[in-house]
């Protein structure tokens, strides 16, 4: 077992997961909601990519990313403003039963089997370096999260609107009282968790070459427990919870003896426990809760 | 107006009275109805187990199922015929000699679990805003796990079969009376009250001393011992046990016949489960296909689903506290009584 | 400062037999306040009064029941709270409520969201704020949550000027603050009314309030049970009984 090769893998994956729970990390942030139909977000980019088979591959992404903004913006607008006011707990429930609802509604039109998807094949074929055989994918993805977060900061620290997002997230009430309005915060909070959705379903589909209507429940689990290890509401949080639940995932899969492996996922929800028992703010607090009692 | 122990006892009494009915309908039909009423009475169970924590404390539980799994398993390690056992499991030959008729092995199922939850739900109930939820996830997602890997005590992915199918709409029934009983019985009394004063503020229930955390674990153990009551029923109706028997479509179910019924009140479990059975065997039937008027209409494969998603949703969106609210049934006849007798009054005078 | 010459003392805020509940718990039941341009009015009045209600109800935050709010003549009632603020409202809420996880200049930055006449005017109002909060313009590049109560006081006033309002409305502003802070927000309010804004003042700190204030109106349970210059209002011996209710 190639370390080197581990890391490589383990950055990989880290960086996938860091998507995620950023994707759900601007919602939960702006919203305090939690977003079980992320999952179906990242489905809509994948089953967009199968659909447009055939089509030159600029299309397929474009239409992918498209297909997951308008969805993310959908959904916004028909299940959730209408209850915004309400209870974290019917927050919580009306997305699971979202999220529940669009995974059937795929089963309808779909069927429940995967489908097979090929884009992109190149990526799939590795690069060689003495021992170290690298998919291109891995480092297609490891350079392309890093432009994302790149932008994602550049967003959120110079642009009117990424600066009235950061001051929505840490004290809502007080930004309406600034005159930032609360609709376009919330569409472009769903907004920017489509596009990443996206990233994600495309992702998936070059590497796995199936779409399904559950691929994304996996990831989407994950992308909860990345953004409470970093911190509810910090998106910075968000990231490095994601990048080292990736890393975690993958030491437990190299390091685990061989009998235990499969009890990898309950590793990782154990730790998750711990995490949210012991440090329930995450590891990037954010340092103050704005309550308005 | 009525002391809340009789409102109760009303209420207690005329969902119970309506499930026996259903049960006695139910007993002069065909099997296949005979199923779906045995099926719906299990759901009571296990509904109403989900009320008592939900309902009470206004935490969102994702976790339930795993004491419906616990349960579940706990109970076959009794009642799984000896020769399965052997075939299946690799525990010391003392334990899987142990063999006990069904209610017993209930009873002891429902304990250990109770004693499962005391354990899991210590360090849950301290926790605030979402935390808990999403803890009782990630106690869904272990126990899943564990059932799915841990060979040597549940079998692993294959699943148990043979379990003696003692689950009959009377054994059903019986199950659901006591849920309800419990379920009112504790919602009746000072520590369901303080815990849904918790529920409502829980910088007001701390000031005024209310141990916010025992009420919960009290609610969570109570909850834990009905859910893997309903987990026992399940798995003796349907003969065997498998790592996916219970898991998120069970998650999502019981939650949606909660929701739609009303988190609030025990009448809103059982409205919840009765409604949803109801939508669900509609749909079912309509996916095999009926004839109007000469012409063969089929739903398609999975409308069930969507349709109880939409559902749902529709509940939550335009009424959020659900079908029944936080009215129970005793509270509801009471008004409609004094209602009357206040017109009689003024009629007489 | 902030007007090129002081206003015309012409009613910009008018509040009129504003009703507001909370369910079936009553908080304002028929307050009627009016604010002019280059005025400070003071609301005192004891715990419970209502004064916070009246503030969050004309910054949108709280539905009113009935009775009427108008900036400039026009009605305000049922506009949102980001749409009060492009009308000319700014609230400076109790306990300050700025962006700690922001920047000092992010912090003033957000203040003029919904301002339309372009970056050099906005640039020339910062300046002016800065001018002003000398305080500000030292810690414009760090965490709004590493200034101290004093200074967070100031940083939220200055916000609420970056939104160049006709009106500012302050709820508590020396609560947690030293005397020698609070003579300094004072002295502030004091420059901004004669720029000519108009500016409503709620505290509990009664002769702090009345000494810097033109008006006042004492609340009491929902009800406006005083009210008139606030040097008379200093003066008078009977004040504290219209405040706990001795006096009819």
């Amino acid at each position: 077992m190639n370390s080197l090769q581990t890391l490589v893998d383990a950055v990989n994956l880290g960086a996938v997961y860091a998507l995620a729970a950023i994707g759900v990390g601007v919602i939960f942030g702006v919203m305090r909601l939690i977003n079980f139909a992320h999952g179906e977000l990242i489905s809509a980019a994948a089953f967009t990519a199968y659909l447009l088979e055939g089509q030159p591959v600029w299309m397929r992404v474009a239409g992918a990313l498209t297909a997951s903004f308008v969805m993310a913006l959908l959904m916004e607008r028909i299940a959730f403003r209408s209850i915004r006011k309400a209870s974290a707990a019917t927050l919580l429930i009306t997305s699971f039963a979202l999220s529940y609802l669009l995974q059937h509604l795929i089963v309808l039109v779909f069927g429940a089997r995967p489908l097979g998807v090929s884009l992109l094949p190149q990526l799939s074929e590795s690069v060689r370096a003495g021992e170290l055989r690298i998919p291109w994918l891995e480092l297609a993805t490891i350079s392309s999260t890093a432009l994302i977060l790149g932008a994602l900061l550049l967003f959120f620290h110079r642009s009117r609107l990424g600066v009235a997002m950061r001051a929505a997230a840490e004290d809502f009430t007080m930004a309406r009282l600034v005159g930032v309005r609360s609709d376009r915060i919330i569409a472009a909070g769903f907004g920017i968790s489509g596009l990443l959705a996206a990233c994600i379903g495309l992702y998936l589909v070059i590497q796995s070459g199936t779409v399904s209507y559950r691929m994304g429940v996996d990831i989407v689990l994950v992308a909860f427990v990345a953004t409470v290890v970093g911190g509810m509401g910090s998106l910075g949080g968000a990231a490095l919870g994601g990048f080292l639940v990736g890393v975690t995932s993958i030491a437990l899969q190299a390091f685990l003896p061989e009998s235990w492996r499969p009890y990898r996922d309950a590793f990782l929800f154990g730790l998750f426990l711990a995490f949210l028992i012991l440090r329930p703010g995450g590891l990037m607090q954010p340092r103050h809760r704005r309550e308005w009692v | 107006m009525k002391p809340p122990s009789e409102a109760a006892f009303t209420t207690t009494a005329v969902l119970i009275g309506a499930l026996t009915l259903l049960a006695l309908g139910a007993a002069f039909a065909t099997p296949y109805l005979q199923r779906v009423v045995t099926e719906a009475l299990i759901y009571v169970v296990m509904v109403v187990g989900l009320q008592v924590f939900v309902g009470n404390s206004g935490i969102v539980s994702f976790g339930h199922v795993s004491f419906m799994v616990i349960g579940a398993y706990v109970s076959a390690l009794f009642t799984l015929p000896i020769e399965k056992k052997l075939e299946l499991l690799s525990l010391p030959n003392s334990v899987l000699q142990l063999h006990a008729p069904t209610p017993l092995a209930a009873a002891v199922a429902a304990a250990a679990t109770g004693l499962f939850a005391l354990l899991a739900g210590l360090p849950i109930v301290r926790l605030r805003g979402v935390a808990p939820s999403m803890a009782l996830f990630a106690l869904l997602v272990i126990s899943h796990v564990g059932a799915q890997n841990w060979k040597a005590v549940t079998g692993g992915r294959q699943a148990m079969v043979g379990l003696p199918l003692a689950t009959t709409p009377w054994t059903a029934l019986g199950c659901a009376a006591v849920a309800i009983i419990a379920a009112a019985v504790y919602q009746a009394s000072r520590r369901g009250a303080l815990l849904r004063c918790a529920r409502e503020s829980e910088v007001a229930a701390e000031s005024i001393g209310i141990n916010i955390a025992a009420e919960r674990l009290f609610a969570l153990v109570l909850s834990a011992m009905l859910c893997a009551l309903g987990g026992v029923l399940f798995a003796h109706f349907l003969g065997t046990l498998g790592p996916n028997t219970f898991y998120l479509d069970t998650t999502f179910l019981t939650l949606a016949m909660l929701v739609v019924g009303g988190m609030r009140s025990v009448s809103g479990a059982v409205t919840g489960v009765l409604v949803l059975s109801a939508a669900s065997e509609t749909f079912r039937y309509l996916e095999q296909g009926i004839t109007v008027f000469g012409r063969d209409l089929e739903a398609p494969n999975g409308l069930q689903e969507v349709a109880l998603a939409l559902i749902m949703l529709t509940i939550l969106i335009l009424r959020p506290a659900g079908i029944c609210g936080a009215t129970e049934v005793g509270t509801l006849l009471s008004r409609l009584h004094k209602g009357r007798r206040d017109t009689a009054a003024q009629t007489r005078s | 400062m902030m007007h090129a010459a002081p206003q015309q003392a012409s009613t910009r805020l008018g509040i009129v037999n504003l009703r507001a509940a909370y369910g079936s718990i009553t908080a304002l039941q028929g307050v009627s306040v009016s604010l002019a341009g280059g005025e400070v009015v003071a609301v005192i009045g004891p715990n419970g009064a209502g004064k916070s209600t009246l503030l969050r109800c004309i910054a949108g935050l709280e539905p009113v029941q009935g009775g009427g709010i108008a900036v400039d003549g026009v009605s305000i009632v049922g506009r949102s709270p980001e749409q009060r603020v492009a009308d000319g409202l700014s609230l400076v809420p109790e306990g300050r409520h700025i962006f700690c996880t922001l920047t000092v200049a992010e912090n003033l930055q957000l203040g003029t969201t919904t301002r339309r006449d372009g970056r050099a005017a906005c640039d020339e109002d910062l300046a002016r704020v800065l001018e002003f909060f000398p305080i500000l313009s030292e810690r414009y590049r760090q965490r709004a949550g590493q200034l101290s109560g004093g200074e967070q006081q100031m940083l939220a006033i200055g916000r609420a000027l970056m939104a160049k309002p006709k009106l500012l409305l302050l709820d508590e502003p020396s609560l947690g603050l030293a005397p020698l802070v609070v003579r300094v927000v004072y002295d502030a309010i004091a420059m901004l009314r004669a720029a000519g804004l108009g500016i409503l003042v709620v505290e509990q700190s009664v002769r702090q309030a009345l000494r810097c204030a033109d008006r006042a109106y004492v609340l009491r349970t929902g009800r406006v049970v005083r009210e008139g210059r606030a040097a008379e209002l200093l003066a008078a011996s009977d004040l504290e009984g219209s405040y706990f209710g001795a006096s009819a």
